[in-house]
């Protein structure tokens, strides 16, 4: 039971985990745990993440969707003329590889969700001319996407080790 | 309408909430001793996820407070803005009640 519980725990956000997590724990662990203590606990869990306990997380998700938004855009308009779309790849990646170590594998999460869905809106919004972009594309422009990522990630790692460093 | 300001937008956890505080009425209580109480005084059974939503809130909104402890039960109490509005509450309820209890009585 008590494992249980911890699993159930990990459902909740870290912050608040962090705050109200031993309490929760410890009133599950204090009564019997049957199958409505367990769903309760997790509409509580998903209560807690759309309140968004960490307000942050909504606008990093959000900030996700308008960068999968705006590469598919450009995805579907590019026709032979891919150098934009790489540009923006690249330095998008970058700055999230710099911003956050962590996050560093969401632009390829944006890629491979904004050209394959630009592809079929392609397709469907114009089916006479209806060609969808080739995964190949998807594949070619991961190498944008990981040198962007390997440069923003290095940099970050770079100058936190010259702020640590004593003058 | 004070009231309705400190427990309005709870939806789901507005009565939780409400039992909550009438519980911490009684003096601070930490979690477990809080879902015991309610389930005494009400017959509710708050399930371990709905009570610390209401909890949480009711931190959120300075109804609440968490005391200092050195376990990881930690207790809690109204704060005086708490005091307040359970007051204000109770008071709404009881009204409703009343109007209740003598229009039923006519009928």
């Amino acid at each position: 039971m008590p494992d249980r519980a911890c699993l159930l725990l990990l459902l909740y956000p870290r912050r608040w985990r962090e705050r109200y997590g031993a309490e929760l724990l410890d009133v599950l662990r204090s009564r019997q745990f049957n199958a409505a203590a367990g769903f309760d606990v997790v509409r509580g869990a998903l209560d807690a993440w759309r309140r968004g306990a960490d307000g942050r997380l909504r606008l990093g998700w959000a900030a996700v969707l308008a960068a999968t938004m705006l590469v598919g855009w450009m995805s579907a308009h590019a026709t032979d003329d891919v150098q934009a779309v790489a540009v923006v790849l690249l330095f998008g990646s970058m700055v999230a590889g710099a911003l956050r170590l962590g996050r560093c594998w969401l632009p390829a999460l944006v890629l491979f969700s904004a050209v394959p869905l630009s592809s079929l809106w392609t397709t469907v919004a114009a089916a006479r001319a209806g060609r969808p972009h080739p995964i190949y594309q998807t594949a070619v422009a991961l190498v944008p996407v990981a040198l962007g990522a390997l440069i923003g990630v290095a940099g970050r790692v770079l100058l936190d080790r010259l702020r640590r460093t004593p003058a | 309408m004070k009231q309705q300001d400190s427990f309005g937008g709870l939806g789901r956890f507005a009565e939780p909430a409400v039992l909550v505080m009438v519980s911490l009425s009684g003096g601070a209580k930490h979690g477990y001793a809080i879902a015991n109480d309610v389930e005494v005084v009400s017959g509710t059974r708050l399930g371990p996820g709905t009570l610390y939503g209401a909890i949480a809130r009711l931190e959120e909104r300075g109804l609440i407070e968490a005391l200092p402890s050195a376990d990881r039960r930690r207790p809690y109490r109204l704060t005086t803005p708490g005091v307040e509005a359970l007051r204000g509450h109770v008071a709404t309820l009881a009204r409703v009640a009343d109007a209740g209890r003598r229009r039923l009585t006519d009928a």
